[in-house]
């Protein structure tokens, strides 16, 4: 007869070291899927850019199409990559590396949009939203109060968060914050305007007095 | 980042593993059940407690009556412990429509328990055997038969309990339960480890029973309790396989949930009058531990699934602290899509694991009842059940310390 209790005890054992093993094959695809969409969200937003400086009136028509799978694209890239780091067990320095991988295809988006906006006349309202971990409150409140103008508005407002704790080392986030002056967080730059933490109704303003809201 | 819901996360997961991978091996240890039998079958009496039980006695004497062991042997003794409707009165019908059965009413003056019941059937037998039986059970016809079978060498047979009632989703997933209980049984019969015998039906040798006392009157799960003090004078027990017998199960969640109570709060009754019989030297003990360690499993589940909700809810919560109640815009750009990259490695593999022993057993134990059982009443079983069979747990626990002994 065997000595039950302490072979239970070892086979659990042997389950968790394949569960391990798994895990960590199931983490590596992950972030190898992930790193591949970056890339390919980098080459395109680098596309865009240059693109960008071809852009005149006549063309206007011919990039909008492009221009809005591309915003589709990088939200979804966003929704996967904040699921990846919630429950990924990778180090967080691949993580942060990720993220500013990320963080350059969103700014590089947000120009091309701007430039956009300025050659197309296209009535958006672009939002850059600074935040970091350490600010609860006031940035759970903005980041609700953005979702919902961007679940409302749909295409009509762009957001573009920057985690300035992730991209402490970013020199681009870093300029981007000293060009807007962003000594406190949560900061707003709505289209071009630099604000601090907003009720809804003063931010549904805003982005109206952009948007053609009334069509919604 | 680790924080005390990752460790308890962590703990739980090792220990739900490390139960159902123990148990796991009970089955590749299985032994064959002895049948050594009697020349001449005894004469058995059988206790039936009954509290407010007139819609039930009757079918519990009708099922003795049509018992494949001889009927003169039978002796049906049903204690009407103060019953307020009219179960006296159903029992002296069957009694004068039976001359030929021997069934006896005694009448408590007032509700004095149903250990104190049966006790009192215990002090005046003068048979070798005495079954307790609930008035809401039904036993098989060959039911009583097989506990005899196996009582050669034993002073305790448990017989298999299933439900008699079966209609609804709830009384469907505690079928399983029992199902799986049974199976459960079966394999803790093989080692002398069983830790109850079931109200509805259990054989108790009379002499043993009256040595430990009888049944403690204290207690609110007494059919535990007495194992417990019977295992102290070196008792043993067994399970009859075939000794099936049919009791009315709880159809709503609040039942259910207060008859878990009772027995979680049995059990820790049991372990603080008996603390040697924890002990890890002996089957039986190991199996207590076992059964603590359950205890430890179901209340961190419940605390980690009230947390889960809070998860949830913290995003919905915000919505209406910072935008109010305009839900139509979420409800517009709602969509569903599942990406697998997505998805919690370590909960998803918790998951399967425990899914794919869990069905194995499963697996078995129907075999074992030849009985066919719905996936879906499976998955309930599997991934909600256990949510009330906790939040009775939580509450036995509370009320234990707090002294509470009442049913």
């Amino acid at each position: 007869m065997v000595n039950r209790a302490p072979l239970a005890g070892i086979i659990t054992t042997f389950i968790f070291l394949s569960g391990f093993t798994m895990g960590f094959f199931w983490d590596s695809m992950r972030s190898n899927a992930i790193e591949q969409e970056l890339n390919r969200l980098s080459v395109y937003s680098t596309s865009l850019l240059i693109e960008s400086q071809l852009i005149d009136t006549t063309t206007c028509d011919a990039f909008w199409p492009i221009l809005k799978d591309a915003l589709g694209d990088l939200g979804d890239s966003m929704k996967t990559y904040v699921s990846y780091t919630e429950s990924s067990v990778s180090n967080i320095d691949y993580s942060n590396l990720l993220y500013k991988k990320y963080l350059l295809s969103n700014i590089r988006y947000w120009m091309f949009t701007e430039k956009y906006k300025q050659t197309c006349g296209w009535n958006v309202s672009t939002v850059i939203f600074f935040f970091d971990d350490d600010c609860d409150g006031e940035c759970d409140a903005m980041s609700t109060r953005l979702d919902y103008l961007k679940r409302k508005y749909d295409n009509d407002v762009l957001i573009f968060p920057i985690n300035l704790w992730l991209a402490q080392d970013d020199p681009v986030a870093n300029s981007l914050a000293i060009l807007y002056n962003v000594t406190e967080l949560p900061k707003l730059v709505i289209d071009g305007k630099v604000f601090g933490a907003l009720e809804l109704n003063d931010l549904e303003a805003l982005v109206c007095s952009t948007v053609n809201c009334d069509k919604y | 980042m680790i924080n005390g819901f990752v460790l308890m996360a962590w703990g739980i997961a090792v220990a739900s593993i490390y139960i159902i991978v123990y148990y796991l091996l009970l089955l590749i240890e299985m032994e064959g059940e002895p049948r050594r039998r009697y020349r001449r079958q005894p004469d058995v009496t059988i206790a039936i407690p009954a509290y407010n039980e007139g819609k039930h006695v009757r079918k519990s004497l009708d099922s003795l009556l049509v018992s494949n062991y001889p009927l003169e042997k039978i002796h049906a003794v049903v204690v009407d412990d103060g019953s307020k409707d009219h179960t006296r009165k159903e029992v002296r019908k069957f009694i004068r429509e039976h001359p030929d059965f021997d069934v006896k009413l005694l009448v408590n003056s007032k509700n004095r328990g149903k250990a104190y019941s049966l006790n009192r059937v215990l002090k005046t037998t003068t048979t070798d055997f005495m079954i307790t039986m609930d008035a809401d059970s039904e036993a098989h016809p060959h039911a009583l038969s097989e506990l005899i079978k196996y009582s050669k060498d034993v002073s305790i047979v448990t017989p298999c309990v299933l439900p008699r009632n079966r209609k609804g989703r709830i009384e469907k997933v505690q079928e399983i339960e029992y199902i799986y209980s049974n199976y459960l049984a079966s394999l803790l019969s093989g080692f002398d480890a069983q830790t109850v015998a079931p109200g509805p039906f259990s054989l108790f040798r009379v002499v043993d029973l009256k040595n430990v006392g009888g049944f403690d009157e204290d207690s609110v799960a007494e059919d535990l309790e007495v194992v417990f003090r019977m295992r102290k004078g070196g008792h043993s027990m067994r399970l009859a396989p075939h000794a099936k017998v049919y009791t009315e199960i709880p159809i709503k969640l609040g039942g259910l949930v207060k008859q878990r109570k009772r027995w979680k709060q049995g059990f820790l009754y049991a372990v603080n009058k008996h603390p040697k019989g924890i002990a890890p030297h002996t089957e039986f003990g190991r199996q207590n531990l076992m059964n603590f360690l359950y205890i430890f499993v179901t209340l961190s589940v419940l605390f980690l699934f009230a947390r889960g909700i809070f998860v949830v809810a913290e995003p919905a919560l915000n919505v209406i602290r910072y935008v109010g109640f305009d839900i139509w815009p979420y409800l517009q750009s709602m969509h569903f899509s599942i990406d697998f990259l997505s998805l919690d490695i370590q909960m998803t593999l918790y998951i399967s694991v425990v899914a794919f022993i869990t069905s194995i057993f499963l697996y078995v134990a129907t075999q074992f009842h030849d009985r066919r059982i719905n996936p879906f009443d499976a998955f309930l079983f599997m991934f909600v059940y256990g949510l009330a069979i906790s939040t009775a747990t939580l509450l036995a626990t509370y009320s234990w310390v707090k002294g509470d002994r009442k049913w």
